[in-house]
């Protein structure tokens, strides 16, 4: 290895990675006066307007619209693309993407490495955690319990959504709103601090959630035996029923007006909704139901990192750099363990695979390059070693889909891909013996499961050879009748679900590349079994007529007592370096610095010892603000 | 002024100025969509280079028609405050291209494709002028006049009667920016004289910036975290002929200083000047293009004036509406009129009367 040149200037904190906890971190830290670098390993800077242009023309242009295809993917600089996934078959690892598959499940997620991370392409699904997800170990005997609870994460909640610009309202969020049977009967209690609210009114929901609300709330399924209930026995079934609620979401709607909203203890004017960006600073006010959160909102309503990092960057308390086109190689550690600088390639053309070596110092060093990333830097760096659980514990949103046409017109293909969804199954007891879950009602019709409309028309136009007026109408008739509904259940912390490196696999810039080993537990498989049921007897109670077909041929298909499903990523991926208090079972302190390098902090959804049934980007993001108020307090 | 001036005399002649404001504001806003909609999209220009040509172009007008919305709002709120009824969807008040606005004072309006003749036309309408004679009479010939026109009207009746006897309108029919959906500036609420003049003067800042000395700038702030001020619409239109964005800071009288503004005049549908209903009636396809634009545009009107008269709730509903005028605006002028050197249709902008709309598909 070439000698690093080193950097001239050194700063108080270089946090690695322009993504959402990167982003709450640097805006955080210069607000107290702090020099910051974040180095990038993403070529662009979509915060440019003419840079956030280009994503859209690729967009527009490309022909599978998947969740990456408007940014750049660098030979150089791979990013793991849904594209790639293919079945593991025996031994020999799946080398097709940027991920080296192991299986036996390929690892369906993918995150995205550019300015911005991935909140270029998330959805907005901003869901806090429950009570009980912080208890899983005492609860019901599986997984970890958190290092804390849900009260002390509570008010980072709420600067994450301000953060964020989260719509929706607090009393349509609270357990007994979503018709969960909580596992302890106090869960529900100050759940919001009285007083707090979101800072915008929701996101309207979709016709279809509304369609199916109509019918099918109040659809019940048993969950299994419940043995006891608020402390009396209560043996029998216990049975939830179906309640459709709003998602709050990080997408611009109307601000509260008129109303004082207390966010972590300190009260704040109106939220004003920030849109897009240089010459386009009038757009994304409002979300206009552009229907393409997912890869690009056109007019930026939608929140993302670049949001933050602008804010940082125009506060001049402290000092923010952002150097892109850099990547993060190595974390050199003294004797003592503390990190004694940071190694990266800085490449001056996008796609070649030319760089040059530098090393740049600082008092803290922070990790912010996702669960994947970090674990794959820390392990090619050979960092904390005291507990065997670095890169291990990867999990993720096992995403599973149901899909069929109702008797009416639903009004697919408008607005947001999702607006509401079912919570009742996100917390109960039956967890002690299977997975929960949340369903997403889909507001794209089949276009995810099938590949609407442009199937449709394939079909119509070829192997029914309609065209002209029929063709439009018959297409109109069955588009318009699509429902889709999405199955998240949650995973649990296992050992064998990892990333690691070998040296035989490397990128083109000569880094790690992710070696990828997972699986479905029969724990989660249980639980999308049940969410299966669920969705096939809502279908029944709203006639709509079920189309769900897994195919044993699909990259993600796997059996589950006598039954085939096939399971999706849904990009949520977790738990590679969680907190905890024990250095033996855990990577990182409480407050995410490492057990093993005082100054050396990782943070992200890798932090989260469990994944729950809530997306993890507002739970990470109020880790961030956590991690944040730390570090302030270690540089003083 | 006289004193045999009646408060009932002098509130049904600020109606009438205020009912004219709206119409002004309204008529503004055709021309405006026409020549943002007839502008290519998406590589429909070159489809080896399929950046959205004139995306910017289409931006900058996209801004001044949404502020010539926030506008209507204005001054339906002023109306409503002073126990006037704002009307958008009476046949014999709304605008006929080519128009001429200000009681043929002022300007002509027409329908025309995106062009610089077009852009320098709106560019007059938008004109600053100082000449306070002018605006103390009713010898307004500018927009501008006539609004500090209607402002002196509206401090002499409040002078005259008391502010308590103007502003008898009811707060429940003033929409707030809890209501009222999209950016375009600063919802104002009216309920009193202050309250009334900031609202007529944001209109005249945004228009042509007059009140803000020698500068491009509006009074208003770019949304973000720059912390930077917008111009007036006088000087984004400008900016467009220069092909250069002003900086809130450039001098009034000077071109503009900032970064490139990209304009293809070349990349637009080539749309005959000022469509009449009549042009289309030997060709039943184009004439029922036409018709159905013309049917969301009378929706949409009714909608504005329901909205204005105690239904608030509608304005959120006419957002996609608008989205269906640009498609329908855009699906004729795709369409190439026969007997012409390549000329295209274009929409008619009539109001044809209260009518369901169909299914967007046929």
């Amino acid at each position: 290895m070439a000698t690093p040149q080193d950097d001239e200037v050194s700063y108080d904190v270089v946090i690695v990675g322009a993504g959402f906890a990167g982003a709450i971190l640097a805006k955080q830290l210069v607000a107290e006066g702090k020099s910051v670098l974040i180095l990038e390993a993403g070529a662009d800077r979509g915060e440019d307007w003419r840079t956030y242009r280009d994503y859209l023309d690729q967009y527009f242009l490309a022909q599978a619209k998947t969740p990456n295809s408007p940014y750049p993917n660098l030979p150089t600089l791979p990013s793991p693309s849904v594209l790639d996934i293919t079945a593991v078959h025996g031994t020999q690892p799946d080398t097709n993407g940027y991920f080296v598959q192991q299986g036996p499940l390929p690892f369906g997620s993918n995150y995205l490495r550019a300015y911005g991370g991935t909140s270029l392409h998330w959805l907005g699904t901003s869901l806090r955690m429950f009570p009980a997800d912080f208890e899983m170990r005492t609860r019901f005997g599986r997984g970890v319990d958190w290092p804390f609870g849900y009260q002390e994460l509570r008010p980072y909640y709420e600067q994450a959504e301000w953060e964020i610009g989260v719509s929706a309202n607090a009393e349509d969020q609270t357990p007994e709103a979503l018709g969960i049977h909580v596992s302890e009967p106090d869960d529900g209690k100050n759940f919001f601090e009285s007083g707090y609210d979101y800072p915008m009114h929701p996101i309207p929901d979709s016709y279809v959630a509304r369609y199916i609300a109509e019918a099918g709330d109040g659809t019940p399924v048993a969950t299994g035996v419940r043995s006891g209930w608020g402390g009396k026995p209560e043996p029998g079934l216990d049975v939830v029923d179906i309640k459709v609620s709003n998602t709050p979401q990080g997408r611009n709607s109307t601000p509260r007006h008129g109303k004082k909203i207390m966010v972590a203890g300190r009260e704040r004017e109106a939220f004003e909704p920030r849109g897009g960006t240089g010459a386009f600073a009038f757009i994304g006010q409002r979300c206009e139901g552009n229907s393409s959160c997912i890869p690009i909102c056109p007019i930026q309503a939608k929140y993302t990192a670049m949001k933050t990092l602008a804010d940082a960057r125009a506060n001049r308390t402290g000092q923010l750099q952002i150097q892109t086109q850099s990547i993060a190689s190595q974390v050199e550690t003294a004797e003592n363990g503390c990190v004694s600088g940071l190694v990266y390639k800085r490449y001056p053309f996008p796609g070649v695979p030319q760089y040059e070596l530098r090393r740049v110092r600082a008092e803290h060093y922070v990790l912010a390059g996702g669960a994947v990333e970090n674990a794959t830097l820390a392990l090619a760096s050979g960092l904390c070693r005291s507990s065997q659980e670095l890169g291990r514990n990867l999990m993720d949103h096992p995403y599973m889909m149901t899909w069929g046409l109702a008797r009416d017109p639903v009004g697919p293909f408008r607005g947001p891909g999702s607006t509401s969804g079912i919570g009742s199954f996100r917390d109960g007891v039956f967890r002690n013996e299977k997975a929960a879950f949340r369903l997403e009602i889909g507001n794209w019709g089949w276009n995810f499961a099938a590949g609407a409309p442009y199937s449709d028309v394939a079909r119509m136009v070829g192997e029914e050879n309609l065209f002209g007026r029929e063709l439009r109408q018959k297409l109109f008739h069955r588009v318009q009748r699509q429902v889709r509904v999405g199955i998240l259940v949650e995973q649990l912390p296992e050992p064998s679900n990892r990333v690691t490196i070998d040296p035989a696999y490397r990128d083109p810039m000569g880094q790690y590349r992710p070696v990828i080993g997972y699986d479905v537990s029969d724990y989660s498989r249980a639980g999308l079994a049940l969410a299966h049921d669920a969705c096939i007897q809502l279908y029944r109670r709203l006639g709509v007529e079920n189309h769900t077909a897994y195919n044993p041929s699909d990259s993600g298909y796997f059996t589950h007592e006598g039954k085939g499903y096939t399971v999706f990523g849904s990009g949520h991926i977790v738990g590679t370096h969680r907190i905890g208090i024990d250095p033996k079972t855990s990577v990182t302190q409480p407050d995410m610095r490492c057990h093993d390098h005082e100054n050396l902090w990782m943070v992200g959804a890798g932090s989260m010892p469990t994944i729950a049934t809530s997306n993890p980007t507002l739970t990470l993001a109020a880790m961030g603000f956590m991690a944040a108020e730390a570090i302030n307090r270690a540089l003083q | 002024m006289s004193e045999d001036r009646t408060l009932e005399g002098d509130c049904r002649e600020l109606h009438d100025l205020l009912q004219k404001a709206l119409i002004l504001e309204l008529s503004t806003i055709p021309p405006y969509a026409t020549a943002c909609y007839s502008i290519k999209e998406e590589g429909q220009y070159d489809r080896a280079a399929p950046e959205i040509v004139n995306a910017e172009p289409i931006e900058v007008l996209r801004q001044v028609m949404v502020e010539e919305m926030l506008h209507m709002v204005l001054v339906a709120n002023v109306m409503n405050a002073i126990g006037g009824r704002p009307t958008l969807n009476d046949p014999k008040q709304l605008p006929h291209y080519p128009q001429p606005i200000l009681d043929g004072k002022g300007p002509t309006l027409h329908l025309r494709r995106f062009t610089p003749q077009q852009i320098k036309a709106f560019r007059e309408v938008e004109r600053a002028s100082h000449d306070p004679t002018d605006a103390a009479s009713d010898d307004y010939d500018t927009i501008g006049e006539f609004y500090l026109h209607t402002i002196q009207r509206l401090k002499a009746a409040c002078c005259l009667h008391g502010d308590k006897a103007v502003f008898t309108g009811h707060v429940d029919r003033q929409i707030g920016p809890g209501d009222y959906y999209g950016a375009g500036g600063k919802i104002i609420v009216v309920d009193s004289l202050e309250s009334a003049c900031t609202a007529l003067e944001e209109i005249l800042e945004e228009g042509e910036g007059a009140h803000h000395g020698d500068c491009a700038d509006d009074g208003d702030r770019i949304p973000g975290p720059d912390d930077r001020q917008d111009i007036a619409h006088f000087f984004k239109f400008n900016g467009i002929l220069h092909s250069r964005y002003y900086f809130a800071e450039d001098p009034s009288d000077g071109p503009p200083s900032g970064d490139d503004l990209a304009v293809d005049w070349r990349a637009v549908w080539p749309m005959r000047d000022d469509p009449k209903p009549g042009d289309y009636d030997d060709n039943p396809e184009i004439a029922s293009l036409d018709a159905r634009f013309n049917a969301t545009w009378s929706a949409l009107l009714d909608g504005l004036d329901a909205a204005f008269n105690d239904e608030k709730k509608r304005l959120a509903e006419l957002v996609p509406l608008m989205y269906r005028l640009k498609q329908d605006a855009q699906r004729l002028m795709r369409v190439p009129l026969p007997d012409t050197a390549g000329q295209t249709a274009g929409p008619t902008w009539q109001y044809i009367g209260k009518r369901r709309l169909g299914p967007s598909v046929s």
